[in-house]
């Protein structure tokens, strides 16, 4: 880019949005009190201070004129123009402010929802990928159980969960099985696939070789599944969240579905947004965590295929 | 599993599978009878069970069940020549036989959390009413956000993969709004939206506008690169562009992914039945039923989803190949 | 000199050429099984790369190579002899004992090159020696090390395969073959997918390989559908049409050859040509569709 009168205001439009939040915030302090308005202050350089980091990147400087402006336009709207009960919209300084307040039930709820998922995670990538390493190995039992695996993976999870909390002694198993089964499909499908489309000469070579079993499996079968597999997770990412919170909310008592569920039941919403918060804070967490996985596990992958 | 060699395992895999169809091949002629046989047998020593076994509890009248089984071993005759199809019917009767035989004839007492088929069936029949307009219910809320959701994110989707910019502001926020379930939203909008109604149409709106905004731009951003600057070298309108080559570049995938679109919105609309004040629904008659112990009924409601959503996705399925002559 | 059979004539054996006997084909037939998911649409037998009554013999030391066109079945001879598809009819020997599946005393190169894409370099050499050998980690590094070296990949052993050229992939699946140490070689159109100008090169590192190899006991079957890589490389050359051997040729030259003196040597152009004949079937039936290859003959 050049650097030009346009590149220097496109640069510089950021931090005249943080200037206007904070000016606006520091008015709010006389009416609202310091201990309100602080967290809130602080949170807002917090996010300046990330840019001032990340700021080089040219696309940066447009994301944050994005989350300022949605944050004035939050802040402005439930501080000055809501005429409504203003329960229902609470501020952001209000939202912010649950952190500061609740921050070790909220780290709680985080671990907890943190370790169901990564332990349905491990139940059906280990079911999944061993299941299926078996049955796509087998055309006869790989043509029997496709169709049928196709159907009933469509059908979503949580439907099982009233019978799955009847069925089964609590309901973190309950919710366990709900996730584990909802991800179980998908990757047992995938597993099969890739099996079965195993490259010919690839195939052909380690036939040559007479491998022997357990060295088909864990020195050609395995890695060769990974980046399906990689690929099946981060495609299914977003619906384990979803049985994650749906399990959750169906009777858990903590981690984050929970959380937002108990404070909707009592109808405190300030509460009930920072619990969305918390959520993209622990989607953003697993997300990094998984790219970080899948760039140490796939360094034998293209990074040009390497898409998402 | 003894000593033997996998690889050779696979390789005889591989020869029998195909000895065995250069062998289906050279019977086709002649009508095959044994592998047909081994299904319908299946087929017939269920009803022969279910017909001749005392049930040893208190059980519906077993004529719907017979029914079913008899259907599908007729249905059976019209899928006869495909080895798959054989082995799925077999499953699925040798699985409906250990149902029945747990259930109702192995049991003395009758668990109110294992129904047998019989009792199933018969929900069916009872409550079709409540059943009928669960499912027209469903299927209208499932129709008001799924459509503006694939319309809209598809629009928008193609729009932000094809500028670099867009796609390079958006994508990082998107990545992380992607993920967060539109299920949590559920509760609040119930709340601040005027009616259940808007509510569930708009929390299925999102999940779909979430489920395919992201692929789009993937979708288009990972176009052929080639073809890309064929359309650039030819200076295509930009309308013409739209729809003459992103839009049916895109449609494959957008097809592909409608399954997930639907599993995705079904969810939602599900909890938002158990959260919110449904009056009628497949979510909500399962979450009903499981509120007053009527497992019978939610095992009823549970399969009746599997079945909708099935059939919704072979409708996708026949779709994607009539619209799609070009792959 | 070359040595020209008859039509159907197919056993061949010529015991002035050199030591003892290592393969041995007696009336091989193979057929693959028809592709049911085509039958619906095709209702004719799917007849690519079948072979029928197939008699050869390749003695040890030896290079020779099947050519022909495309489904003449010489792909599917080589999958006979590595073992990988069993023959209908007929008898395939190595050493005096029935080929009974894939063994380890072959070695495979594919033409996509079949490495490992998850193993680095010299991984992928190192895998191949482990499934012949029990080395210590030390040795097994050496080795691999020093077969890289050997086809000119020196300090390239840590790169993945998607790291290296399509040449260079090709160099480490050679290597590999080598560091196996496999007294039979089979090659199935090792350098069609390599781009011109590697193609020159690897064919000259293979025959210096070969002919650097002190004991001259790598017994190599190649199957190619280049004339010109056909005679620099190989001793014998099997032309095969229409399910069998149609012609056997030896090539008229000695080792150590040079590429340079050979491709201008008259013996070379009329060799060449006579193959050329055959290939295209310039005194065939066919004769008067394939006149225009003569101009570049």
């Amino acid at each position: 880019m050049k650097t030009s009168i346009l590149n220097i205001f496109y640069r510089i439009i950021p931090h005249f949005l943080f200037a206007a939040i904070m000016i606006l915030g520091v008015m709010q302090i006389s009416p609202k009190g310091s201990e309100q308005m602080l967290p809130f202050l602080v949170f807002a350089v917090m996010l300046e201070l990330l840019l001032i980091i990340l700021g080089r990147k040219w696309e940066i400087p447009a994301i944050f004129d994005i989350i300022y402006v949605f944050i004035l336009a939050w802040f402005i709207y439930s501080n000055y123009l809501n005429t409504r009960v203003a329960f229902l919209f609470p501020a952001p300084d209000v939202v912010i402010g649950v952190f500061w307040a609740d921050i070790l039930l909220i780290i709680r709820s985080i671990f907890s929802s943190f370790k169901l998922l990564m332990l349905g995670f491990a139940i059906a990538i280990i079911l999944g990928t061993g299941l299926g390493l078996i049955c796509g190995n087998i055309p006869r039992v790989r043509n029997m159980l496709l169709p049928i695996a196709q159907v009933l993976s469509a059908i979503p999870a949580l439907v099982y969960a009233p019978y799955a909390i009847a069925v089964l002694p609590s309901f973190w198993t309950a919710g366990l099985f709900v996730i584990s089964i909802g991800l179980f499909w998908p990757i047992f499908i995938n597993t099969i696939k890739m099996v079965s489309n195993l490259d010919k000469e690839l195939y052909d070579y380690t036939r040559t070789l007479k491998l022997g079993k357990w060295d088909l499996i864990y020195h050609v079968l395995l890695p060769y599944c990974m980046p399906g597999l990689f690929n099946t997770l981060t495609m299914q990412i977003s619906s384990a969240f979803m049985l994650l919170i749906g399990a959750e909310m169906m009777g858990m008592t903590s981690g984050v579905g929970w959380y937002v569920k108990y404070y909707v039941d009592f109808s405190v919403y300030k509460k009930v947004l920072a619990g969305f918060i918390t959520i993209g804070i622990l989607v953003s967490i697993v997300n990094a965590g998984m790219t970080l996985v899948k760039r140490r596990a796939l360094n034998w992958v293209d990074s040009k295929r390497q898409n998402i | 599993m003894g000593g033997f060699q996998t690889t050779e395992y696979l390789a005889s895999c591989r020869l029998t599978e195909s000895s065995a169809d250069s062998a289906a091949a050279e019977k086709r002629k002649s009508p095959e009878i044994i592998p047909v046989c081994i299904p319908l047998a299946v087929c017939i020593a269920v009803i022969l069970i279910t017909l001749f076994i005392p049930d040893r509890i208190e059980n519906d009248s077993n004529t719907l069940f017979v029914g079913l089984l008899a259907g599908l071993g007729i249905s059976l005759l019209f899928f006869r020549k495909k080895q798959s199809a054989r082995d799925i019917y077999t499953l699925v009767f040798t699985l409906l036989g250990i149902w029945e035989v747990l259930t109702a004839k192995a049991t003395d007492h009758l668990s109110y959390l294992t129904p047998t088929p019989e009792m199933v069936l018969h929900t069916y029949v009872s409550d079709h009413a409540m059943i009928l307009k669960g499912i027209g219910t469903t299927s209208i809320f499932l129709a008001c956000g799924f459509i503006p959701g694939i319309l809209i994110s598809v629009f928008l989707g193609i729009l932000t993969g094809w500028s670099l910019r867009a796609r390079k502001i958006l994508l990082p926020i998107v990545k992380v709004l992607t993920p967060i379930p539109p299920l949590i939203y559920s509760p609040y909008l119930v709340v601040i939206l005027p009616s259940f109604f808007a509510a569930s149409v708009a929390i299925i709106f999102m999940s779909v506008f979430w489920c395919l905004f992201i692929n789009m731009i993937f979708v288009v951003s990972s176009m052929d690169p080639k073809l890309a600057d064929m359309t650039r070298v030819m200076n295509v309108k930009p309308v013409t562009r739209f729809f003459r080559i992103l839009l049916p570049y895109a449609l494959p995938s957008i097809l592909d992914r409608l399954p997930l679109a639907l599993t995705a919105a079904f969810m939602v609309l599900f909890n938002a039945e158990m959260i919110g004040n449904a009056m009628s629904g497949m979510g909500y008659y399962i979450q009903f039923n499981a509120r007053f112990a009527e497992y019978t009924k939610v095992v009823s409601g549970i399969i009746l989803a599997g079945i909708f959503i099935a059939i919704m996705n072979s409708l996708f399925r026949r779709l994607k190949k009539a619209v799609i002559n070009w792959q | 000199m070359s040595t020209t059979i008859k039509k159907g004539e197919t056993h061949i054996d010529r015991p002035e050429l050199k030591g003892p006997v290592k393969i041995r084909l007696e009336n091989v037939s193979f057929r693959y099984p028809d592709d049911i998911s085509r039958k619906n649409e095709r209702k004719e037998a799917v007849s690519k790369g079948q072979i029928e009554d197939l008699s050869f013999t390749v003695r040890e030391g030896e290079f020779v190579s099947i050519i022909g066109g495309s489904g003449c079945g010489k792909s599917t001879t080589l999958s006979l002899l590595a073992g990988l598809n069993k023959a209908d009819s007929g008898k395939l020997y190595i050493d005096d004992k029935e080929i009974d599946g894939p063994g380890k005393d072959r070695g495979v190169v594919f033409q996509h090159y079949a490495l490992f894409p998850w193993m680095r370099a010299r991984k992928n050499v190192e895998f191949g020696i482990k499934q012949v050998q029990n080395l210590e980690r030390k040795e097994l590094r050496a080795r691999a090390d020093h077969y890289l070296d050997l086809v000119g990949l020196h300090g390239e052993g840590s790169k993945f395969p998607y790291q290296l050229s399509g040449g260079m992939q090709q160099r480490v699946s050679i290597a590999r073959l080598l560091a196996m140490e496999t007294d039979i070689l089979l090659m199935d159109e090792p350098f069609g997918a390599v781009d011109a100008k590697n193609r020159v090169v690897l064919q000259d590192l293979l025959l210096e390989l070969l002919e650097s190899d002190s004991d001259k006991k790598k017994t190599v079957v190649f199957v190619t559908h280049d004339i010109d890589e056909a005679i620099l490389l190989s001793d014998r050359i099997l032309f095969m049409k229409g399910r069998k051997i149609y012609r056997e040729l030896t090539v008229p030259m000695s080792h150590p050859r040079k590429r340079e003196e050979i491709v201008t040597s008259r013996q070379y152009l009329e060799f060449r040509k006579e193959l050329f004949a055959l290939f295209y079937d310039l005194d065939g039936e066919d004769q008067y569709e394939n006149k225009h290859i003569e101009y570049f003959l």
